[in-house]
């Protein structure tokens, strides 16, 4: 798997690709732990490369989630495939998130300030 | 005990493996998971004879299926919680947090939400099956197998089973394979029915072939029927023989 | 005769393929114990700790109790004997060699083999009926090394310290017995007791309380391995690995003491 990370205004993205299993996920744990740490507010990963996503993956970022969370950041994951989206689907997770169909969506859901 | 049999479980889709008590369905499916060896033939796993492999190479094989067992075998001396998180644990290199939100993920997921710390044996039958089903999904596996998985269940908890086996293979694209003689259920999630009698496959074909199945056996067994080819009232000789000679 | 000779010839075979089958274990949890020192993962930590709590902490009254109680007898059976020599102050020096030599790691043994042992064998056993040791196979986990491995490795740690609390508190009996029933000054009782005892006694001690321990272990284990049916076989092979365990125990401790008395002279 392979992280992209960006900045798009006070936008922290993370652009994923790849497959998202318990081999790759700490590598993904370690970037949203360094993000949540500094309380970065606004957090968007970019799942449109993500051909598969297992339950490490989801645990990933239900821990980031509550991570944000607890310092009123938002976390917001964009551009799911139907696969992925399925995962969170069946973990009942897809409405505790905030999901956006695509990446631009997602930005303006977050309210770039460039 | 098995027989000359060839049958293929296609990915993605849920088989049924039917037929009466002692046909061999629970043998044929300790087969397909390795817990026996055939004395002869070849079991194909993604193209892979799994026949005879060397303990690592089964392991590794082993990693892509999940097992329900009938009689759930959990471990007694671990809580709900350390159960699901065994395979986690022992697989993968994933931190204790991210470990304790997967269970929490696979017990939300057969409803056991809130009963991490609780020890096996203060649990119902019925919870029981479903911890042990959240700890064969726990790794994400490719291909789960089920042994009974709605014996001894209220017909609730049973409907909630087979509906989590449908959304399991329907939305992760997984291959089930169940054991079971419970008609109603298996014509409710089943893709594809294998019947065996006797340790040989008796019909092969979706719900509605077997529902129309012109073999009179499959017809009674379909049916729950006491008498049809194989009659209740069956006087076998030996036992005849056996009273009347002493 | 034929049939009797049949009958011995048999019974020897039975005896070698039960030997060769704990062999098989004893090699492969010693393969996985050497492979824990370049691998992570091998041994099953909350295991290995459950059991050392189990048979540790949790046996430590019992064979307190048992190890005073046998200082205690020994004291008194050693000064009936030794009275008639007029040696009655040797008493002490008696009980602690015999303590460190020899009973400290049998009692211990056996208490252990009895209450450990049965366990382990029951638990493996029960676990064999119901299918957990199958479900360990299906999730691609080797029984012997997440079940086999942290119990022969426990008690392999804790037996010896246990071997010690029994050295310790039957010379507590003893020392008890002697100042106060037979008569004995304490402070000539302690005197004489460190003149005899050497260094070698406690090490051979040691060392044969730590055979005894991959003994238990292994019989215990292995009795619980082979169980398959019901309730039935659990409770045959609990006893099975209790009987068999106390037997090993005291052949080996025989041979071993042979050894130590002609080849490590002091």
């Amino acid at each position: 798997m392979k992280i992209q990370s960006s900045n798009q205004g006070d936008i922290q993205v993370l652009e994923l690709s790849g497959e998202l299993d318990y081999h790759s996920s700490p590598e993904l744990r370690e970037k949203l732990t360094e993000l949540t740490a500094k309380q970065a507010p606004k957090i968007l990963v970019n799942l449109g490369g993500v051909d598969y996503m297992d339950s490490s993956g989801i645990a990933t970022f239900v821990e980031a989630f509550q991570k944000a969370k607890r310092y009123q950041g938002r976390l917001i994951l964009a551009a799911l495939t139907s696969t992925v989206r399925g995962v969170f689907e069946i973990a009942k997770l897809d409405s505790i998130f905030e999901i956006t169909a695509t990446v631009a969506e997602a930005v303006e859901c977050l309210g770039a300030k460039t | 005990m098995l027989d000359g049999i060839n049958v293929t479980l296609p990915r993605g889709k849920i088989t049924v493996i039917m037929g009466g008590s002692g046909c061999g369905k629970t043998t044929l499916l300790r087969h397909l998971i390795a817990l026996h060896q055939p004395t002869s033939g070849e079991i194909l796993v993604d193209g892979k004879n799994i026949v005879g492999l060397k303990e690592k190479d089964m392991n590794e094989v082993r990693r892509k299926f999940g097992m329900l067992f009938q009689g759930s075998a959990l471990f007694n001396s671990m809580t709900v919680g350390e159960n699901v998180a065994v395979p986690l644990k022992e697989h993968t290199d994933l931190s204790p947090e991210i470990i304790r939100i997967i269970v929490r993920v696979k017990l939300e997921l057969v409803g056991l939400t809130g009963f991490e710390d609780f020890m096996p044996h203060q649990i119902s039958g019925g919870m029981k099956k479903r911890v042990a089903l959240a700890r064969a999904i726990a790794l994400d596996p490719k291909i789960v197998f089920y042994d009974e998985p709605g014996a001894g269940l209220d017909p609730i908890t049973a409907s909630m089973i087979d509906r989590l086996i449908l959304d399991l293979s329907k939305k992760l694209n997984i291959t089930s394979v169940v054991v079971s003689h419970e008609m109603k259920s298996a014509f409710r999630i089943a893709d594809k029915i294998i019947i065996l009698h006797k340790g040989k496959v008796l019909q092969v074909g979706t719900a509605d072939e077997i529902k129309n199945s012109k073999d009179s056996y499959v017809q009674q067994f379909i049916h729950g029927e006491s008498e049809g080819v194989i009659p209740f009232k069956q006087t076998s000789e030996a036992y005849l023989k056996g009273l009347l000679s002493t | 005769m034929k049939e009797f000779a049949g009958n011995i010839g048999q019974g020897l075979l039975f005896v070698l393929a039960g030997v060769a089958r704990l062999w098989e274990l004893g090699a492969a949890v010693a393969g996985y114990t050497i492979s824990a020192f370049f691998k992570k993962k091998v041994i099953p930590r909350e295991v290995l700790f459950r059991q050392m709590v189990l048979i540790g902490i949790d046996s430590t009254a019992i064979v307190s109790l048992v190890g005073a109680s046998v200082g205690t007898v020994l004291a008194l059976q050693a000064a009936y004997s030794l009275k008639t020599f007029g040696a009655i102050m040797y008493t002490g020096s008696l009980v602690c060699v015999a303590m460190a030599r020899e009973l400290g790691p049998l009692i211990a043994s056996i208490v252990i083999s009895g209450r450990i042992g049965a366990r382990m064998a029951a638990e493996i056993g029960t676990m064999m009926v119901q299918e957990e040791v199958d479900a360990l196979t299906t999730m691609g986990i080797n029984p012997i090394r997440y079940l086999v491995v942290p119990r022969v490795l426990a008690l392999a740690l804790m037996l010896p310290c246990l071997a010690v609390i029994v050295d310790v508190m039957g010379m507590i009996g003893g020392w008890a017995i002697g100042t106060t029933g037979l008569g004995i000054n304490s402070s000539l009782y302690i005197a004489k007791s460190i003149d005899a005892l050497v260094l070698k006694d406690i090490y051979t001690g040691l060392l044969k309380s730590f055979i005894f321990s991959i003994l238990i272990a292994l019989v215990s284990c292995h009795q619980g391995l082979s169980v398959s049916g019901g309730a039935d076989a659990v409770g045959k092979a609990t006893t099975q690995a209790v009987v068999i365990s106390i037997v090993l125990i005291i052949v080996v401790d025989c041979l071993a003491t042979a050894v130590i008395y002609y080849a490590l002279p002091t």
